[in-house]
């Protein structure tokens, strides 16, 4: 275990190290020691335990950016993490020591028009762990214990494992893209990209009460896993092209179109939630959907694409953006732990696991795999702190 | 040019005691459980955070509830049982900010959004604050008002003032944000047609936004013909006063004296009265919004096969919520909406009780107290 000298103070008082993972630079991940305070009087200290890896933590380790935002300083990547209550603050009363918590990592200001009318997700001020938006950057969860604000610990039933708590992050996002795409009961959707997002908001479009949700990838694998473990009523497997010229691209989306209309039969679709970023996925979406129907802009990829515009505009198709969630995990907890019959086994998506800081950098060449040496998919890779 | 108000206030001479220096001397107006009022001196209130701001309180308009706590005890559930000091409608000037406050600086002439609420439970986080059951409201008891010199306010909760807008206008901001609260609830748009029960401040200032967010028919309705001449000359297209008749043969009279055979779009309660309560119903057109923002009795009488078989909806409206103030605010700064007009009594604060007596005797429209060492007569826009 390589120990690094660093010290970074992260509350008051008296400190003690705790174990964290360190990004210094592309695929540069250090095991360091950090001091770590009391918790402040309405913090909780947390023993981290279970931390699913996302695109951008790959993306940060892979290219020490994510888009635009670039890496100022070292980085402790991880948000989508559960653990244990091992402190709290002086004026906390909920949650208590020992209690098993999912944890939310944006903090909003709460002050401007966006927090006060419940969208917290895009407030500027918003500091999110493990991004290097805000600097001093706010460090993740792949760390030993941290503390944080305890109205943002969210308790877990015992029902509820600690791997399943770190999916109500990746939940999170799915939930609040169903309530912007308002789905209503008996609808058709059609999900691009069968990663852990688009996965989850297949589920959830089945929660909501889907008629037929129609899955697409590129990978038959994956298209294959939803529709046999209940996240998908269809699937197709988009054709590998790479179509050059405009024309090209727009004529291999309306392939793509066709395919999911004949697929499953429904037609144009009600609602689509484009979980690729990909350009073509998202010209295909154009074309599949409805008049009136709804566009959910999930996947973050090519920033600047072009679009067929005036096919979403002139059937009053709406483009809609998804960041991140706000409100959600409380709904997501008792979605979890309700036994919703329509809701699939979600704890399928969680395929590998490792064990302890020194698992990590294995942890992230895995989870950028589409499959394991054993040949199973790779769909959200855990990492296990437990005993770190 | 006359003197800005705020350089006035300071030459002014302090009625009481000057000899304490400034940011020493909290004076306040204190309602006693019993009912009567006594001046006490408070301690100047601290920061509770690095992000409040200490407000000199300069006027504080009076509302129905300041006065029914004087003459009632109480507010439904909310008992006056300690020592109160009521008042909530305030502008003020900013006189301290904490180290973390960068949208307020000191001197800026604000207006007071008075209720401050927990920021975490699930009404706050989603967007409906005003609903939050940890709100902590200036007046209601337990939590004093804002009837003495100083006042502290998140900063977020502070609203700084156009510069054409007197102190005065500016206690109005309150009672405002209660109508911006109501009209956006009701949904209005442009061409549609309000009907606003009562032409007190509230229902005045409910027809003031309701022609601001472009209603073509205004209409004021209540039971006093004095009332009515001033709503007709301040914001509303067309009055009617009610008569002594059942409510559905007055809403009849509505519908065919204001050629409203259809009914409104949207009717605003703002007396809380069953029959005016009642009336609006009737008058109000199929598929149309009726908001309730004048409390009155718990338990009505109500047409609610008018509701059904019309599919209107009947929603409640309490307080403000996010945007109300910063649309106030908005209103005043773009003169869409002027509250110089319902201003027509003021008092020193040694004169107080004054006020109060004034407003249970429904004199006037909307009486102003001045904050302590605040004197009369200064002038009240720069225009």
């Amino acid at each position: 275990m390589a120990v690094n000298g660093a010290q970074q103070v992260n509350g008051v008082g008296k400190g003690e190290e705790v174990v964290a993972s360190v990004l210094h630079g592309v695929k540069d991940l250090k095991i360091e020691h950090r001091q770590l305070g009391v918790p402040e009087a309405s913090e909780v200290q947390v023993a981290v335990q279970a931390t699913g890896l996302c695109g951008s933590d790959l993306h940060y380790f892979n290219h020490y950016r994510n888009g635009d935002i670039i890496v100022q300083e070292p980085l402790t990547l991880g948000h989508e993490s559960s653990g244990v209550v091992t402190a709290v603050g002086s004026q906390v009363t909920n949650p208590k020591v020992g209690d098993r918590v999912a944890l939310e990592v944006g903090l909003p200001c709460l002050e401007c028009d966006l927090c006060k009318e419940g969208r917290y997700n895009i407030c500027k001020s918003l500091r999110f762990r493990s991004s290097a938006k805000s600097f001093p950057h706010f460090q993740g969860t792949l760390q030993a214990r941290i503390n944080h604000p305890a109205v943002y610990c969210h308790k877990l039933p015992s029902s509820v494992s600690l791997d399943l708590g770190a999916i109500l992050e990746p939940l999170g996002v799915a939930i609040h893209g169903s309530r912007r795409a308002a789905l209503k009961s008996g609808s058709t959707v059609l999900i691009f990209g069968a990663g852990a997002v688009g996965l989850l908001c297949a589920a959830m479009a089945k929660v909501c009460g889907a008629k037929t949700v129609v899955i697409a990838d590129i990978q038959a694998e994956r298209v294959d896993f939803a529709v046999k473990n209940k996240f998908a009523d269809a699937k197709i497997v988009v054709p590998m092209k790479r179509p050059q010229t405009i024309e090209d691209k727009l004529s291999f989306a309306k392939e793509v179109a066709e395919m999911v209309k004949s697929a499953s039969g429904i037609g144009e679709v009600d609602a689509v939630f484009e979980c690729t970023g990909v350009e073509s996925c998202l010209q295909a979406a154009i074309y599949s959907t409805r008049p009136g129907g709804r566009i959910m802009l999930i996947g973050m990829g090519s920033p600047i694409q072009t679009l067929p515009i005036s096919a979403a505009a002139l059937r009053e198709i709406d483009l809609v953006g998804v960041f991140r969630y706000a409100n959600t995990y409380e709904e997501a907890i008792k979605l979890v732990s309700s036994g919703n019959p329509l809701l699939p086994d979600l704890s399928k998506l969680v395929t590998q696991r490792f064990n302890g800081f020194d698992g990590i950098p294995g942890a992230f060449a895995m989870a950028g795999r589409v499959k394991d040496d054993e040949g199973n998919l790779v769909l959200k890779v855990v990492v296990d702190t437990t005993n770190p | 040019m006359a003197p800005s108000l705020v350089e006035a206030i300071n030459q002014v001479t302090v009625v009481s005691d000057t000899t304490k220096p400034k940011f020493q001397r909290n004076e306040a107006f204190v309602l006693q459980e019993k009912g009567q009022f006594h001046y006490a001196d408070r301690p100047v209130p601290k920061l509770p955070s690095t992000k409040h701001v200490l407000i000199r309180v300069l006027a504080t308009g009076l509302c129905g509830s300041d006065v029914h706590y004087w003459q009632h005890g109480q507010i439904g559930q909310f008992v006056v049982r300690q020592p109160l000091i009521l008042g909530h409608e305030s502008a003020g000037e900013v006189v301290d900010i904490g180290s973390s406050v960068t949208t307020v600086r000191r001197g800026e002439r604000v207006a007071l959004e008075p209720g401050v609420p927990c920021q975490t439970c699930d009404y706050c986080r989603g967007g409906r604050y005003n609903l939050c059951a940890l709100m902590q409201f200036a007046a209601t008891p337990p939590h004093d008002g804002t009837l003495s010199t100083y006042y502290t306010l998140p900063e977020d909760f502070c609203f700084v003032l156009p510069p054409h807008i007197s102190i005065e206008e500016g206690a109005l901001v309150e009672p405002l944000s209660i109508a911006v609260h109501s009209a956006r609830l009701a949904g209005i748009t442009t061409g549609q047609s309000i009907l606003v029960f009562g032409a007190g401040p509230i229902g005045l200032l409910c027809c003031a936004v309701a022609r601001a967010l472009g209603a073509s028919t205004v209409l004021s309705v209540d039971i006093e013909q004095s009332r009515l001449a001033f709503a007709r000359t301040y914001a509303a297209t067309a009055t009617y006063r009610m008569e002594d008749k059942s409510p559905e043969e007055n809403a009849a009279s509505i519908m065919t004296t204001s050629q409203l055979s259809e009914g409104a779009d949207v009717v605003i309660d703002a007396t809380g009265a069953e029959s005016c309560i009642s009336c609006g119903v009737h008058a109000l057109r199929r598929g149309g919004t009726f908001v309730q923002t004048g409390l009155g009795t718990s338990n009505i009488v109500f047409p609610v096969g008018q509701i059904c078989s019309k599919e209107g909806v009947y929603k409640g409206s309490f307080r403000y919520g996010p945007g109300d103030y910063k649309m106030a605010i908005e209103l005043l700064n773009l003169k869409k909406v002027g509250v110089k007009e319902l201003i027509t009594h003021a008092y020193e604060f040694s004169r107080a009780e004054e006020a109060f007596e004034g407003v249970s005797r429904r004199q006037g429209i909307k009486s102003i107290i001045y904050g302590p060492g605040v004197q009369n007569a200064l002038i009240t826009s720069s225009e």
